[in-house]
């Protein structure tokens, strides 16, 4: 589904990702682990098409189309979903309505009608259990004034109600308590199927417990230096990431 | 001595002449002022709202109680032009008493309209006053009496070239608290002067608009003259293309105005490279033991929300309409009162140019 070849991205004269190049096939959930200022989060944004990335060398297959040359709408519009390290909160828009404007979007590029109102408190019920977010968090303005972990769950909720084909979760584990990693990890289970994809960008194996990763990739200085399965992340739950470095 | 000679021979007149008044600064270049002064009958038909229409009563409701002078006249203003030396023209006076007064004022045809609005002592009046400028001058006094408060709520839509001169005399222990959302498509000069007396309250926040082209000017003066007094002054803008939004907020504490507070915050956001903004947060303190803060912003789109919106699949039009009603939204939803609709009237009043 996705396919990363020679990445290369800068920030001015930085270079962040070297040469990356790894494979996320259908259906199947990958990870990728690695520590701090390896360039995880790079790599979720420039999946998602933010401009202070350049691109300066490589390709990036998503569903056999070039996803460098979408804009940022155009991938989410694919199916492309990023869950952000550090969602930003968008004070005046209620968070009710920037959810349902983004999923009556979604609706309208399928040739459907806007859901009815009392329809789509009903969905957005059913899909607020599931990250366990009451309705207090609906009126409030998008992330404004939410704690890191209420922030996390609401970007979850969002992609509950979008049903993305693909999707990436930049540290999504950090600022969740338990009860909340569990209710996370659910919801992404739910959206598990043999046609949708995801790529969780973590430091620890926490949420991997709950959701089973088939490929574990670890990312260092900028690019993949092993892979593995579950057992990769027993690895470097037990050694860190000192081996690394070591053997190289 | 006529009107014009008058202004010209004013302390206050040679003083901004000699650049020693700034508080009221020279009108836009290139703008005229010929404003004449009408005459009209003073109907009595009952209605919900006061309707007024170039200072003559169409309608008002039961129990309002009005003093008005005829005039017949025209003036034209000299071309250096001053609202605070408009004071000789006659005044259509209102009394408020405690309750909800809805009033649609409609300026037209180069118009100069007096009004004085008075809220006697210990009165509680809600004023959601609704203007629609279509060229003209207005003058509006404001004198609410010890002890009385009065929340003046605005929505004014500006079609002309037009200037707005708001006077508002705050005694002692009473409360004045404005929420204005303007927007205009054309030239429009909006200067207010708030007096403060000991232990009052004043606040000025709100939301101009200024469409593309529009020059949008909004000068604000709060004069602490006793102790004690609080003033908060917070304005947002919304500038389009080719549009200029001008906000000057001055606070004057005198020698005696100790324990004064105010707060000045002004921010623009500009829509387009071509939009213009000035911001003038200034203060004049002559007395220790004073608490006052003033601030101003000017930025474009903040890219990193526009960012989030777009990841959720919203195209770029969408986006940006939405970002610019939740700014808005942000601007007046903490107002106490009528804010919904103030938003829906600017959120209405503001369109995202297609790309």
């Amino acid at each position: 589904m996705l396919k990363i070849r020679d990445l290369n991205v800068g920030v001015e004269d930085k270079e962040i990702l070297k040469s990356l190049s790894f494979e996320v096939p259908a259906g199947k959930v990958c990870a990728v682990m690695g520590p701090n200022g390896s360039g995880k989060s790079t790599l979720a944004n420039v999946l998602a098409g933010h401009n202070t990335y350049q691109v300066r060398q490589g390709t990036v297959q998503y569903q056999n189309e070039c996803l460098l040359s979408l804009e940022p709408h155009e991938r989410a519009q694919k199916g492309l979903f990023v869950a952000f390290q550090n969602p930003v909160a968008i004070p005046g828009i209620n968070n009710l309505v920037f959810m349902k404007t983004i999923y009556n979007a979604k609706r309208k590029r399928m040739g459907l009608d806007p859901m009815d109102v009392s329809d789509f408190m009903d969905l957005v019920t059913e899909k607020s259990k599931l990250v366990g977010l009451d309705q207090s968090f609906w009126e409030r303005s998008v992330n404004d004034d939410f704690s890191g972990g209420e922030k996390k769950r609401n970007d979850i909720l969002q992609m509950l109600l979008l049903e993305p084909k693909f999707m990436v979760l930049d540290e999504t584990d950090s600022g969740l308590d338990i009860d909340a990693m569990k209710l996370v990890a659910n919801a992404i289970n739910s959206l598990r199927s043999s046609e949708s994809s995801s790529l969780i960008i973590t430091h620890y194996r926490r949420l991997l417990d709950y959701v089973k990763p088939d490929i574990v990739y670890v990312l260092a200085e900028g690019r993949i230096i092993d892979s593995g399965d579950m057992t990769m992340v027993d690895k470097l739950e037990a050694e860190g990431y000192q081996w690394i470095y070591q053997d190289a | 001595m006529d009107i014009s000679r008058r202004i010209e021979s004013s302390q206050s007149f040679l003083a901004y002449r000699q650049n020693q008044n700034e508080s009221w600064r020279r009108m836009a270049k290139g703008c005229s002022f010929s404003f004449k002064v009408n005459s009209c009958a003073h109907h009595t038909q009952e209605s919900k709202a006061l309707h007024t229409k170039s200072a003559c009563v169409q309608s008002s409701p039961k129990g309002v109680c009005f003093e008005m002078q005829h005039w017949n006249n025209k003036t034209l203003w000299p071309d250096e032009f001053l609202f605070d030396a408009v004071n000789d023209l006659d005044v259509l006076t209102i009394k408020g008493k405690s309750g909800v007064l809805i009033w649609h004022d409609h300026i037209e045809d180069s118009c100069a309209a007096c009004y004085q609005l008075v809220v006697p002592s210990g009165v509680e009046m809600i004023l959601q006053e609704q203007s629609l400028f279509q060229s003209g001058m207005r003058r509006l006094d404001i004198i609410i009496e010890e002890g009385a408060v009065l929340h003046h709520s605005i929505c004014a839509n500006v079609q002309q070239e037009s200037y707005d001169f708001l006077n508002v005399v705050v005694h002692k222990n009473a409360k004045y608290e404005q929420h204005f959302a303007v927007s205009g498509s054309q030239s429009f000069r909006r200067v207010q002067r708030v007096r403060l007396e000991e232990g009052s309250t004043a606040i000025v926040e709100g939301c101009l608009i200024s469409k593309s082209g529009a020059r949008i000017e909004d000068q604000v003066l709060f004069q602490h003259i006793k102790p004690s007094a609080s003033s908060r002054h917070h304005v947002k803008t919304v500038v389009a293309a080719n549009a200029i939004s001008d906000v000057c907020s001055f606070v004057d504490v005198s020698s005696c105005a100790n324990m004064t507070q105010s707060r000045q915050n002004i921010e623009h956001l500009m829509l387009e490279d071509s939009a213009r903004v000035f911001s003038k947060p200034s203060l004049k303190v002559r007395v220790d033991d004073v608490d006052c803060q003033h601030g101003a912003i000017s930025r474009v789109l903040q890219q990193d929300l526009f960012f989030y919106m777009l990841s959720r699949g919203l195209d770029i039009q969408t986006a940006k309409q939405m970002y610019i009603q939740g700014y808005i939204k942000d601007a007046v939803s903490h107002m106490s009162h009528y804010s919904n609709e103030r938003y829906k009237y600017l959120a209405k009043e503001v369109s995202v140019p297609s790309e």
